[in-house]
């Protein structure tokens, strides 16, 4: 009950915020589809984004759908974030904050017995966002020249898992890519006479792709029975998706409104491939390395290649202590989950001919509440891109919060 | 409490003012840049267009060496022209006095002023002077009297009864009595302007009417008016930029501004024309009031009034008696180079009703390059 409560005021949250759109970013989000998100699970943002690999009962792990077959009770997650990017070209500084809903998913276990979980939800694939104005004396006045981006991609998510074999787990997910992205100029001026303009092209862009998952725990022997074994090895493969775009470009001027062309096409997305693997060392240490691949010089945008686009290599290494969430007595700190981690991230962006790298260290807790709750904390701390070459650097803080729920649904009735 | 702590977090943390620091990695296409360009006028040329004068605030009357005008009008319904009472009884006396409000010539010289009964009927819809060219009315007036130009007191016509009483007969047969038309005579040397109805001092119908020694008076004030303007020292339009008021003519204007790319940003667009005393004839009481319309077709004339520009005057050499006039035509330009297709402007008086004023300015030909027409476009490329 208390789970379909929250549920229900999460929705009413959801819709009336503008969660589709993701606000505040970085310059770098003005190329491509905008900043990458790899969100998996706040567990694993706390691991170096580590997640292919990683199982686990009591966390929604989107990265790779087979993961879903350890669900024994319906679970729902969600999550939102904070961000504080700060950018320096060498010259100057100047920092944005913002923050948004991060996504939802709810998984119901329909067969427990074979790992067949249905899973419904959301969760951002992008992120447009930048907000740069410069100002320029001219006589008579001065002018201020605006660049704004806005928007993002969200993926609606639709999936199952099913276990094979007792070591062998598949899962599946369609994803439905719907987004905006906003690209604003404006030239403004303070002297009488001058009219004030600016530019919006729009972009409406909606597409299918499919994601498939697979987990491997026979490596090694499990130390008990009904366990996995220490060793999971997995696989997840995502489509590549043809986008289906309608894009406007309008000219505003005065109080006028101008639409000058429209034109529909498509935006090609490269497929993505990662491979991970976990050691769940003992009882209460787990170790978990990613290594994802996208190949963006596949990228098309209305037929044609970005040259500010390059294909992209992440990886991400990540420890998690487990808590004693089941021993009586055990104190806060006793019962809390730490993680740690690292992440590198050769990102797909490759401006005035220089790549653009990031790396991350991440921190996380998990913290049970009440036994049927579960609040994680991730953050990420880490430096993007260079000031050479007329470029920026951007220092990164990010903090995520997601709470996950649990209750048993469809409990038969005692029939006497 | 999650919910509670997010919302905190955002609404303390988040911070969507600009920063100026990412200008420099944006690519080039997204980048503004200013450009200014000057165009000179391409070609330029005047027409006559007869105007509307239906329903016009003033009527008018006379000749000069430029220009001749005359006026017609009628006392119409609901307000009953001669109301039972005055159809049954002796008409003893009708006055009809006009206000004058407006006069062009010599002041203190005397304008003879003639009205004559108009015998064929006419409609007050998109009246103009083609259509006061197929009106009949009868050669020989039916009242004169001689007006003082410059004067402000009433002129006053004495109107024969048998005219009023065929009025009457005109209306109880419910026939619109067609009314008359007021104008001078070749040795006129200026023009009147009276004012029209509406408001206070408007044309006045006065009946005396009644049993003898008991008379009764009405006055009719509403009725329809339109009048017909012609310009008689005929200048040369193809080749000059004549905006006149009353006959009237406009202007056309075109400029080749194909170098400003589609799709700019129009920040500000300024008409530049210098007015040229040849051709001008001014009138002191009725100020510039010259616009700058969007030509949309360059056979009918047709223009666009949503986005016209309003010309302002400055003086830049009162010796040489130089008045600038300039316009900001920036919607009309941004039309130009965004949806619209560039056919020129037509410059036009707005008050073309209210007189016969003339402006003329230099054509892109004048000898005197600083005073040709030119078209300043202060635009962004994107």
């Amino acid at each position: 009950m208390r789970l379909r409560t929250f549920i229900i005021i999460a929705i009413f949250v959801t819709s009336s915020t503008d969660f589709l759109e993701a606000k505040g970013g970085s310059a770098y989000s003005r190329f491509g589809i905008g900043e990458r998100f790899h969100l998996a699970s706040v567990r694993s943002i706390g691991m170096g984004g580590a997640s292919i690999a990683l199982r686990g009962a009591n966390h929604f792990n989107v990265a790779n759908p087979a993961s879903w077959s350890d669900f024994p009770v319906v679970q729902f997650s969600g999550s939102m974030y904070y961000q504080n990017i700060r950018s320096d070209d060498g010259v100057q500084s100047g920092g944005i904050g913002s923050g948004n809903i991060n996504g939802a998913m709810l998984g119901l276990p329909i067969l427990p017995s074979r790992g067949v979980t249905i899973a419904l939800g959301f969760m951002p694939m992008s992120n447009l966002g930048y907000n740069i104005e410069t100002r320029t004396d001219i006589p008579g006045g001065h002018q201020a020249t605006k660049y704004i981006g806005n928007g993002g991609i969200t993926n609606l998510a639709a999936g199952s898992s099913l276990q094979l074999h007792r070591t062998i787990s598949i899962g599946a997910m369609a994803l439905y890519r719907v987004g905006l992205l906003n690209y604003e100029w404006s030239n403004q001026f303070s002297i009488p006479g001058y009219g004030s303009a600016f530019t919006i092209r729009e972009l409406d862009l909606r597409g299918v792709a499919g994601q498939f998952g697979v987990m491997y725990s026979g490596l090694l022997s499990p130390r008990r029975d009904g366990e996995y074994g220490p060793v999971t090895i997995g696989v997840t493969f995502t489509t590549p998706t043809r986008l289906n775009v309608e894009e406007e470009y309008k000219i505003v001027y005065g109080t006028g409104v101008d639409t000058t062309t429209v034109r529909t096409g498509t935006i090609e997305l490269p497929y993505s491939v990662g491979v991970g693997i976990s050691l769940r060392a003992d009882q209460r240490n787990i170790f978990a390395l990613d290594a994802r691949y996208e190949p963006w010089d596949n990228y098309r945008r209305f037929g044609s290649a970005d040259a500010h686009l390059r294909n992209a290599t992440r990886i991400g290494f990540g420890w998690e202590r487990l808590g004693r969430y089941d021993e009586i007595g055990a104190g806060f700190i006793e019962r809390t989950t730490f993680r740690l981690g690292f992440l590198y991230n050769a990102s797909y962006f490759n401006i005035h001919n220089q790549p653009i790298n990031e790396t991350f260290l991440t921190f996380g807790v998990g913290i049970p509440l009440s036994g049927v709750a579960v609040l994680d904390i991730g953050s990420q701390i880490g430096i993007r891109g260079t000031t050479e070459n007329n470029l920026q650097r951007d220092t990164v803080f990010r903090l995520f919060f997601s709470l996950s729920l649990f209750e048993r649904w469809f409990i038969p009735p005692i029939i006497e | 409490m999650l919910a509670l702590t997010g919302m905190m977090i955002y609404s303390i943390g988040c911070d969507e003012d600009p920063i100026s620091v990412g200008e420099g990695i944006l690519p080039d296409e997204d980048f503004i840049t200013i450009d200014t360009l000057v165009f000179m006028a391409k070609e330029s040329f005047s027409y006559e267009i007869p105007i509307v004068t239906s329903g016009s605030q003033t009527m008018f009357a006379g000749e000069t060496d430029k220009h001749r005008v005359e006026s017609i009008f009628r006392f119409i319904s609901p307000v009953t022209l001669t109301p039972d009472t005055v159809r049954n009884s002796e008409i003893f006396e009708a006055t009809l006095s006009l206000t004058p409000v407006y006069s062009m010539g010599d002041s203190s010289e005397t304008l003879p002023l003639y009205l004559h009964e108009v015998i064929s009927g006419w409609s007050t819809t998109d009246f103009n002077r083609d259509v006061f060219e197929t009106i009949y009315w009868r050669s020989k007036s039916v009242a004169d009297t001689v007006a003082m130009v410059g004067d402000t007191n009433q002129t006053v016509f004495r109107l024969p009864r048998e005219l009023i009483a065929h009025w009457a007969q005109q209306e109880e047969e419910s026939i619109v009595t067609p009314g008359l038309v007021l104008r001078s005579d070749e040795s006129a040397n200026s023009i009147i302007g009276f004012r029209g109805p509406g408001g206070e001092n408007g044309p006045e119908l006065r009946i005396i009417y009644g049993v003898s020694g008991s008379p009764d008076t009405v006055t009719i004030t509403q009725n329809a008016r339109a009048f017909a303007a012609y310009m008689k020292d005929e200048p040369d339009l193809q080749n000059n930029i004549i905006i006149q008021a009353g006959v009237s003519t406009r202007a056309v204007l075109k400029f080749d501004i194909h170098e400003i790319p589609k799709g700019a940003l129009i920040h500000s667009a300024e008409l530049e024309l210098f007015k040229n005393p040849e051709f001008t004839i001014s009138h002191p009481e009725i100020g510039d009031s010259i616009f700058a319309h969007q030509l949309t077709d360059n056979n009918k004339f047709l223009m666009r009034t949503a986005n016209r520009a309003r010309f302002n005057t400055s003086v830049i050499d009162s010796i040489n008696n130089i008045i600038r006039y300039s316009s900001l035509v920036s919607e009309i330009v941004q039309d130009w180079v965004t949806v619209g297709e560039n056919l020129g402007f037509i410059i036009r008086d707005n008050s073309e009703t209210l007189g016969l004023h003339r402006t003329s300015f230099y054509t892109e030909t004048g000898t005197d390059e600083a005073l040709r027409p030119r078209l300043k476009i202060i635009y962004s490329r994107i």
